[in-house]
């Protein structure tokens, strides 16, 4: 009747899950001190009702035998000793974030963050609109967060796992020699990238995740079931929605200067450069669209966004008009120009 | 020459083995711990490979090997941490208990599988449940230990047993 109660080994779906969390309940209730027959009766209702029941009920068996084989003389002290060994590991662990965190922020990192409107989010990581900063792995990877970006690092025992909530990555990985047997992935919105010995940047928009990669490959798997995985190599990117994911294209080279605090134009649409210029400054900043289609050739600085904006008047036909301190628009040059 | 196929795993063997154990004795300076432990790597590939991980796919199979092996590295130093606070133990109890080599060895070796179960469970509810589990306290007495409600500790029970139940079914 149910053939997934048979098939030992699989990876456990979702119900599964429930399964498990069920025995574990019903283990709880057992546990304490007066269980009524009624209780005891349904226990034994839920565990005849189906096949996947019984056979997570023997595994809550197997756990408890696994405590209760110990010799009884050995016990107090087996629970001494795992406790010990617990404790000391808990410090390693500890001491081994710290120091994650400390390389990865200065001094000037946590004025930033104190400022963001990310503050009361979770994420380990932020930068602020204009902030750009690279946080230094436990294993000597390295994350570039781009303007406006968040990040948790989630390292357990089986997983090294990057949480993007919002904004741009850039990601290097460590050859893993310091590490458990644990794949690298990162989560989006979107769906889920396992880095196959990388260097790629994830930028998470709205709709979808845009993945370059320029070393290694990575697999790119959509949040819908049904969507097949895609794997994306150096010198290629995708666009990947809930969905599915686009085939691999060419990779826009530039997708990783920002890393070095630069924004590279080569021969793009002023109103991509102007929408990318915008996720690096505060407030707002549009582009008319008469000159959207301009085409501009260069590499600006992405400390001082109103210096680019000035090398953008100098050099074409447009002007910069500040509406309101925050609210800057680009627009054509209504004089002719001069020379 | 007339040679069957090499299986993939047995490929990957000739051709990195002598690398990988010379990896491991300068990891752990001891050339026959890294014999075991490479030894180990590749028979943790076989049984991937027949769990339905082809290995013939394994784009950089020197980093592969170092990652599985390394995760080796740490279980060995994460079972002499266990058996030298299980010594420890032993060392600090009125009366002296001198478990024979084989007691002990099993006995560690169970200790290791419960540290195993129990890794990064939240340290509430995992001394809620060893309390239960090893030290045969009642809830209540949990509870006062604990300084937390009855309640609380029928659900750091249901918690670690789930977290027990999940690390069991990984790999």
């Amino acid at each position: 009747m149910s053939p997934a109660a048979g098939s030992s080994g699989n990876p456990p779906d979702a119900s599964d899950f429930e399964v498990l969390q069920q025995a574990a309940e019903w283990f709880a209730v057992l546990g304490a001190p007066a269980v009524s027959p009624a209780q005891r009766q349904a226990w034994q209702a839920w565990r005849d009702a189906d096949a996947r029941h019984q056979a997570a009920w023997q595994q809550v068996e197997n756990i408890c035998g696994a405590f209760s084989h110990l010799p009884t003389a050995d016990k107090a002290g087996a629970r001494c000793a795992l406790d010990t060994a617990s404790e000391r590991q808990l410090t390693r662990r500890r001491a081994a974030k710290m120091l994650l965190l400390l390389c990865g922020t200065g001094t000037l990192g946590w004025a930033a963050v104190r400022h963001t409107p990310w503050a009361t989010w979770n994420a380990e990581y932020k930068t602020a609109t204009g902030e750009r900063r690279q946080v230094m792995l436990a294993d000597g990877g390295g994350i570039w967060l781009n303007s406006a970006s968040a990040i948790d690092v989630d390292y357990s025992g089986s997983l090294r796992r990057i949480h993007l909530h919002a904004g741009e990555i850039l990601i290097q990985t460590a050859l893993d020699l310091h590490q458990p047997p644990r794949p690298f992935v990162v989560h989006t919105t979107h769906g889920r990238m396992r880095a196959l010995g990388t260097r790629f940047s994830v930028l998470q928009q709205d709709a979808a995740t845009q993945v370059t990669v320029f070393e290694g490959a990575v697999e790119l798997q959509p949040k819908a079931a049904s969507a097949p995985a895609l794997i994306v190599h150096a010198g290629q990117q995708s666009r990947m929605s809930r969905h599915g994911a686009s085939p691999p294209a060419d990779a826009d080279s530039a997708r990783q200067a920002w890393s070095q605090g630069l924004l590279l134009a080569e021969n793009i649409r002023l109103a991509d450069f102007i929408a990318e210029l915008a996720r690096h400054r505060p407030g707002y900043l549009g582009c008319a669209p008469e000159i959207g289609e301009l085409r501009l050739v260069g590499a600006y600085e992405l400390g001082d966004t109103d210096r680019v904006l000035a090398a953008l008047e100098a050099t074409l036909p447009v002007r910069v008009r500040r509406v309101l301190p925050w609210w800057v628009v680009v627009e054509a040059r209504q004089e002719p120009a001069a020379r | 020459m007339p040679v069957a196929p090499a299986h993939p795993v047995a490929k990957l063997y000739t051709e990195h083995h002598g690398w990988l154990h010379a990896w491991l004795r300068r990891k752990l300076g001891c050339s026959n711990h890294a014999a075991d432990l490479a030894q180990d790597t590749f028979l943790r590939l076989l049984s991937q490979e027949r769990r339905g991980t082809p290995v013939e796919t394994l784009r950089q199979p020197r980093a592969y090997l170092a990652t599985v092996a390394h995760g080796l590295v740490v279980n060995l130093w994460r079972r002499q941490e266990i058996e030298r606070a299980w010594l420890e133990t032993l060392a600090s109890r009125p009366e002296p208990l001198a478990p024979s080599p084989e007691e002990r060895a099993l006995l560690v070796e169970a200790l290791c599988e419960l540290d195993a179960l129990l890794d990064r469970l939240n340290p509430k509810a995992r001394s809620a449940f060893l309390m239960a589990r090893l030290d045969g306290l009642s809830y209540v007495e949990i509870a006062g230990q604990l300084g937390v409600s009855e309640r609380m500790v029928k659900k750091y029970m249901a918690q670690a047993m789930l977290h027990c139940l999940q690390s069991g079914l990984a790999p």
